[in-house]
């Protein structure tokens, strides 16, 4: 059994790619070992950004033996045929058994594939593996006429102590990288070629040469002296996944240094500090053990500078301060003007080409806000406030620099300036939730700003027939229903009905503008349908059951979406009953529909009902014609009170009776008006179930 | 190498003879404001069409938008690049390019140099580019770019393009926190004049004219007429000219720009309107080399 090992050695691939090019590159290694008959031990990929390393443990030398045969004419047959067989075979007569079959004496070939060995097949797989990796976003360079993610210097292909012949080439004649045995190290502290044995051997090699080409090991390194950095200063390290993730993917030899921000700068709000610091410098934030930001910061270098990192350190801290004194200038700058006189230059920026400015926006999100907060009694005036000013900070120095800080500025802007803090915090919290790892606004008025301006979006894009299609979503507007949803789920539960019925009139004057528009009946349907679509992926997500939503939404959203979640969840715990009510229920449920559908039954008409019920005969159809009498208009309470639970339970005390009747009464008797009656209790058994959910949409 | 720190001047002069050393023609700065030696015709014309081109140049900039007065250490309307263009690229290009760091003074043993995933996109020259943008210690000093696409056409073959922000990479060099304190001559005792000394005066009044006092109608005006001579000129077959005006245009664009007269509507307008001139001009230039 031997090992292959690759390493491709590249210019530097952008963090974000590397994990996702490696994870493709062993598929698709994997995929093409399969496909040529070789098995292994282990595969694993490494990388880092410099390099993209395979290691695969125990393939064999060659494939194995594979026995094929052919039948061929009988013996007897005419010459041309055995000659024509003869020759596709390759074989002589003399090398074909005979066979006796019971139609008579035939030839057969029995020939022996080749076992081909597996240093032949490799550099075509690996070559082809290598080509194939999809990244997001590739380059040409020199004269070369095929893209990879960046140029490539080298190649490793090592099978056993066999350098395979390999020759990778990118569409430049004078550029055809060869494979070898040779690699180089760090790019500045040890960029010398060595050659390499093995894995074992590249990975002491790199160690030597201070390369980390082991992801998980860069990682937890980070982690480690992270923590002890901060630790020495009894702080803490703010963790950060996707930030780790990217530090990892720019450097080779991990070196965590630890810096300083100036005192000055710890006045300005700490989402200021800690944004620059991530998104500029990609620096981890440092806090105290009440959790308040540190005046450090965690930065991953890739060298081990003979100073200890001072020189680094330092010219950190000085970009830091650059940047933060920019900051420090904005801050005071825009706190020379309140945010009211800034809303006229909203008027110069667009909100979509089609839906007017950003001003615009504004003054509908006043009107709408206003609504809404009618509906659940919060201060119009404080809320209508809070929209007006709320996309004011755009056109501030510090969310111009700082994009990420809008919606956060705004709230300071407006604090600074004395404007109540209930209406500062909505500005802040309007943008919540920035996404599906985001928490929603924590204050009710933030959280119907927060809607406003979710379904002024959608609306208004919905109206000029911009809704996402495939998997193009370049507005977000998926994001921003998933918004609503959650907002409503909150707490501000308003019907979706209600809420397009809002929105809707408030575009008026820019749809008068243009020629092919939705109506509000339409807008609400296909917004409908596209809310609908978000709200079963999302519960799905959360765990529930797909066909148990289906059957809540089957009645539609005429009812608040918290009354909708409530019967999902009674639903489903009645459906899980351990003594087997629900599922029992659901049995005769379904035997009832399929009757009725079998007869084709129309749909259940009350009068009729009440006349024909003196055709009843049998004692078990008039006990459960009393029993649903009975049970329908107090199940009707239960509902409207919003307790599903003993509604369903009242709806479960129905399975015996129906038991009976399924046991005693022939449904389709042969009296026409005796059939319909019998079917009729059937439906109206069933429109009482459809109150709570269409059963007939569960498993 | 010594260990007296370059000054600013002495920084560009051994700039200018690295590169010479590699055999790139030493150019000087074009004659006209543009926002980014990119859009000097050596980078922009001459990195399309097959021909090998090596060039090297500083140039001057002028984003007026950027001004602040003098009064924010970092940020200025005008500054300086120093530009490489190699054509095709070089399979060496990052060490050529981390060598000049080290003629420079940069020590890459003891700075934390890095290359930073960076794509790069020009949209009124319908250009763009993959690459990095290189950083010191935290500090983007440099934009390295492999050109793929200039005024809309394929690059072939590609070009590398390696932009230095002078002022920021002399900070470096240096070691002093902004611009305004670098030493700019190196001469000792009164003679020492910083870039502060130099500039700052025109950093006061060129923001006053960028955001205050330029004369729109003059300008709105004269975007028109270059506009319209750029298209004649096309007429004429005579893109390196025609370019001139495109590049002029561009720039009241951005003096239009600064002083907040253009709606973010009509923003994109003039910026389709330059990209259209800079396609024509790179169009005609590639006809032309090709079929000469």
């Amino acid at each position: 059994m031997t090992q292959l090992f690759v390493e491709i050695l590249s210019e530097e691939i952008p963090a974000r790619m590397q994990q996702k090019g490696a994870m493709d590159f062993k598929e698709l290694m994997t995929k093409r070992l399969r496909d040529e008959g070789l098995t292994y031990d282990t595969i694993k990929v490494l990388y880092s950004p410099r390099r993209l390393a395979l290691v695969i443990d125990g393939l064999p030398a060659q494939t194995e033996t594979k026995t094929i045969e052919r039948k061929g004419p009988r013996v007897d047959a005419p010459s041309k045929a055995i000659e024509g067989f003869l020759a596709s075979t390759g074989l002589s007569i003399e090398q074909c058994e005979r066979r006796t079959l019971p139609k008579g004496d035939f030839l057969f070939a029995v020939i022996e594939e080749e076992k081909r060995q597996t240093k032949d097949i490799l550099p075509k797989v690996i070559h082809d593996g290598i080509k194939s990796i999809s990244w997001p976003n590739t380059m040409r360079w020199a004269s070369g006429t095929d893209s990879w993610i960046r140029p490539v210097h080298g190649i490793i292909a090592l099978f056993g102590e066999t350098t395979l012949p390999l020759t990778l080439s990118f569409g430049d004649d004078q550029d055809r990288i060869k494979a070898g045995s040779t690699t180089t190290g760090h790019r500045f502290m040890s960029p010398d070629a060595f050659s390499v044995s093995d894995f074992k051997d590249y990975i002491g090699k790199l160690k030597n040469s201070f390369v980390m080409v082991d992801p998980d090991q860069r990682r937890a390194k980070i982690m480690e002296d992270a923590e002890a950095l901060v630790h020495q200063k009894g702080l803490r390290l703010r963790r950060d996944a996707s930030l780790l993730e990217e530090v990892t993917g720019l450097v080779e030899w991990p070196v965590v240094l630890m810096g300083r921000i100036e005192e000055r700068f710890m006045a300005l709000p700490p989402e200021i500090l800690s944004t620059s610091m991530k998104v500029h410098q990609r620096y981890f934030s440092v806090e105290d053990s009440d959790g308040h930001l540190a005046p450090y910061f965690i930065f991953v270098a890739n060298v081990e500078a003979f100073d200890k990192g001072q020189t680094i350190i330092a010219g950190n801290e000085r970009v830091l301060g650059a940047r933060l004194s920019d900051a420090a200038f904005f801050w005071d700058q825009d706190r020379k003007k309140p945010l009211e006189e800034l809303l006229p230059r909203l008027e110069l920026i667009s909100f979509h080409e089609k839906l007017g400015t950003l001003a615009e926006k504004g003054n509908r999100l006043e009107s709408l806000t206003g609504a809404l907060a009618r509906n659940i009694n919060i201060s119009k005036e404080k809320a209508c406030h809070a929209a007006r000013l709320c996309k004011a900070d755009l056109v501030t120095e510090m969310v111009y620099e700082f994009p990420e800080l809008q919606g956060t500025m705004g709230g300071y802007y407006a604090a600074a300036e004395g404007i109540s803090s209930e209406v500062a915090t909505a500005i802040k919290e309007h943008y919540k939730p920035r996404g599906a790892g985001d928490d929603c606004p924590q204050s009710t008025l933030g959280a119907v700003l927060a809607l406003a301006d979710r379904l002024d979006t959608l609306v208004g894009f919905f109206a000029v027939g911009l809704r996402p299609t495939g998997s193009k979503d370049p507005f977000a507007l998926r994001r921003a229903v998933l918004g609503i949803i959650r907002l409503q789920e909150e707490g501000i539960d308003l019907t979706f009905d209600q809420l397009v019925q809002e929105a809707y009139p408030l575009y008026k004057t820019i749809l008068d503008g243009i020629s092919e528009v939705l109506s509000e009946k339409e807008v609400m349907e296909s917004l409908k349908s596209f809310y609908q679509e978000r709200l079963k992926v999302y519960w799905k997500d959360r765990g529930h059951r797909q066909d148990v939503i289906n059957a809540v939404m089957a009645s539609g959203l005429s009812e608040p979406l918290g009354a909708v979640k409530k019967r999902l969840v009674s639903l489903e715990t009645f459906l899980e009953d351990p003594d087997g009510a629900g599922k029992d229920l659901l049995i005769a449920y379904k035997r009832a529909a399929n009757i009725l559908e079998a007869a084709n039954f129309q749909e259940y008409d009350p009068g009729f009902l009440t006349s024909c019920s003196s055709n009843f005969t049998e004692e078990a159809e008039k006990k459960l014609w009393a029993t649903l009498e009975k049970t329908a208009p107090e199940v009707d309470q239960y509902q409207q009170a919003g307790d599903y639970k003993q509604a369903l339970s009242l709806l479960a005390d129905l399975r015996e009776p129906l038991d009976t009747y399924f046991d005693q009464v022939t449904v389709n008797a042969d009296d026409p008006k005796v059939r319909q009656s019998r079917l009729g209790t059937l439906a109206r058994f069933r429109v009482l179930m459809r109150k709570i959910a269409d059963f007939s949409q569960i498993d | 190498m010594a260990n007296k720190k370059l000054c600013f001047q002495d920084m560009i002069l051994a700039l200018q003879s690295y590169w010479s050393k590699q055999g790139c023609a030493i150019l000087q700065p074009y004659d006209l404001e543009m926002g980014a030696g990119t859009f000097h015709p050596a980078t922009t014309l001459r990195s399309m069409g097959p021909k090998p081109w090596k060039a090297a140049y500083v140039q001057p900039c002028r984003r007026p938008t950027d001004g602040r007065y003098g009064e924010n250490p970092n940020r200025v309307q005008h500054y300086y690049q120093f530009q490489v263009i190699m054509k095709p690229s070089p399979k060496n290009c990052q060490e050529l390019y981390l060598e000049s760091l080290r003629k420079i003074g940069i020590d890459t043993s003891r700075h934390d140099i890095r290359f930073v995933e960076d794509n790069w996109e020009s949209p009124t020259l319908g250009a763009s580019g993959l690459g990095w943008e290189v950083w010191c210690d935290g500090q983007e000093i440099t934009q390295f770019t492999y050109f793929q696409q200039m005024g809309g056409v394929p690059c072939d073959p590609v070009s590398v393009e390696l932009t230095y922000g002078l002022e920021r990479v002399a900070c470096v060099v240096q070691d002093v926190p902004t611009m305004f304190e670098l030493d700019w001559n190196g001469a000792p005792g009164s003679d020492k004049m910083t870039y502060e000394d130099i500039f700052k005066k025109n950093e006061q009044e060129f923001s006053a004219f960028n955001f205050e006092k330029a004369n729109t109608d003059f300008l709105f005006c004269r975007f028109q007429e270059s506009e319209k001579e750029c298209q004649a000129l096309l007429d004429y077959n005579l893109p390196l000219a025609a370019y001139d005006q495109c590049m002029k245009a561009s720039h009241y664009f951005n003096l239009l720009d600064a002083r907040g007269v253009i709606s973010v509507t009509a923003r994109a307008n003039y910026i389709a309107r330059v990209r259209s001139l800079a396609k024509g001009c790179c169009e005609a230039y590639l006809k032309k080399e090709t079929t000469a």
